[in-house]
């Protein structure tokens, strides 16, 4: 597969210095670069449209702005190309990327970003929720957070939350919030954005030592939901995947839990774990190899596109 | 075929997405293309090719072929209702260099066109004829409607420039259209 990525002038912490990722901008990003970038794709791989085999993308869940500009331009390639299209669920494809760079077989996954935090294990050609967020994902919590202590967007607010968290030496106590399978991160971000600016201002703990905190507080809420999960399924492997997945505190903290367990930790790098196009060929390769076909009249996108509805007809 | 718009910039798209925000358009939103619009109407969006569909009291507002539009007595097509309602309509005529193209373009596009089951949802329609395509958006909320004439400019301009890069060849291609 070829690796191209392109932001266009520092696009990409420009949006995040904002508020975040807006749609419209990412939609305006995407429909500037996508078909620079698949030029090059098809260049860097010396592949023509000929050589193809079927157009994959994001079906959702996402944004929706961001997901129809690129949608339209699957189809209109597919149209062209006379290529058999395929969606794909974006969970999914953050699913089989890990495996396939791992090689892990059957494991029980925990999948935290930005915008998504789920628990996973494969069942009955299904990928079930085993546990997931009631409200904020795992990403946001600690984005959210990292605006409030006003730390750099660059090159990203969760890995300047990670480096600081180094330096943390205390141990400030939040609500820890785990609610059967599922957990909460909205009442712990509110609480610490409440606890941040009186304990700093009296000098009662550093930006480092919230950071620490923080990390330390949430990450044990999935470490203990996943290892539930592991002890449900009888599983001896677990995957981190997503792009809090990079965060090196995680999987230390998973890591010393499978150890316990006698389980094997799977993990991948930041290439890997951050969104990808690659992830999403790479499901869509697996779901055409089993003969999904997505028909033009079904290829619109769906912002909220649950992980266990999709039929996994390429696993026994 | 002529090229359209100037660019994929303007406002945010998906007006029919949950939670998007409402930007207005900004430079090079506006058609900037070939196509013939229809004519704007008072009081509504200032954009091209908007016009007031009549409520109960006016006569009916035409369409591209001069036949009526829908909703003549007030009612949204997608079942909104206010007390004396207004339904806003834009129009626009887009010719293509062949009939194919024209399809093609209409395919990919009415494929988001079915509304969401709320109120203020706006209702897209296209249609071909010949080498001309016809996009009709019908609105009863002039917010909603701008946001959805401006996502789908954006995405026709996306579309054609898509069909620059990559039409040529596929013409090239021999009519069996061999695949591997």
């Amino acid at each position: 597969m070829a690796r191209c990525w392109r932001t266009r002038g520092g696009l990409t912490s420009r949006l995040l210095a904002q508020v975040g990722f807006l749609p419209g901008d990412t939609a305006r990003h995407h429909r500037a670069v996508i078909l620079d970038l698949l030029q090059e794709a098809l260049t860097e791989s010396g592949l023509t449209s000929q050589d193809i085999d079927c157009i994959a993308y994001t079906k959702g869940p996402g944004m929706g702005a961001p997901l129809v500009s690129v949608a339209v331009v699957a189809r209109t390639v597919a149209q062209l190309w006379n290529k058999p299209l395929v969606g794909v669920n974006h969970c999914i494809g953050h699913i089989e990327m890990g495996r396939l760079i791992t090689g892990a077989t059957s494991p029980t996954v925990l999948y935290v970003s930005g915008g998504n935090t789920q628990v996973i294990a494969y069942s009955e050609h299904r990928y079930r929720i085993f546990g997931e967020t009631i409200d904020i994902a795992v990403g946001n919590c600690l984005d959210r957070f990292a605006r409030v202590l006003k730390v750099s967007n660059d090159p990203s607010p969760g890995y300047n939350i990670e480096q600081m968290a180094k330096r943390g030496k205390k141990l400030v106590e939040l609500p820890y919030t785990v609610k059967g399978m599922d957990v909460s991160f909205s009442g712990i971000l509110s609480f610490i954005e409440d606890v941040a600016h009186r304990m700093l201002a009296t000098g009662e703990c550093t930006p480092e030592d919230l950071c620490f905190s923080l990390q330390e507080t949430v990450f044990a809420m999935l470490v203990e939901i996943t290892e539930r999960a592991m002890a449900h399924c009888g599983s001896q492997e677990a995957l981190i995947v997503g792009g809090v997945g990079c965060n090196v505190r995680l999987q230390e903290m998973m890591a010393t839990m499978c150890q316990e367990r006698g389980a094997r930790l799977f993990a991948t790098d930041e290439r890997f774990c951050i969104d990808n196009g690659a992830m999403i060929a790479q499901a869509g390769w697996e779901m055409f190899r089993a003969g999904h076909r997505t028909p033009l009249g079904d290829s619109g996108v769906t912002q909220r596109y649950r992980t266990d509805e999709v039929e996994v007809t390429w696993r026994d | 075929m002529q090229a359209a718009g100037q660019g994929t910039g303007g406002s945010t798209g998906d007006a029919d997405g949950p939670g998007g925000p409402g930007v207005p358009g900004g430079p090079g939103s506006d058609a900037g293309g070939p196509g013939e619009a229809g004519a704007a109407g008072s009081g509504g969006p200032q954009g091209v090719g908007a016009s007031r569909a009549s409520g109960p009291r006016g006569g009916a507002p035409r369409g591209p072929h001069g036949g009526a539009t829908t909703a003549q007595d007030g009612r949204c097509p997608c079942g909104a209702r206010r007390p004396d309602s207004r339904l806003l309509q834009f129009h626009i005529t887009m010719p293509f260099s062949s009939p194919m193209e024209a399809e093609l373009v209409r395919r990919i596009l009415s494929r988001d066109a079915a509304p969401l089951p709320r109120p203020g949802a706006v209702l897209k329609d296209f249609t071909v004829s010949g080498n001309l395509l016809f996009i009709r958006l019908t609105a009863a909320d002039h917010r909603q409607l701008q946001l959805s004439i401006s996502s789908c400019l954006q995405q026709l301009s996306l579309l054609m420039w898509i069909m620059q890069c990559f039409l040529p060849v596929f013409l090239a291609q021999p009519p069996s259209g061999q695949r591997r």
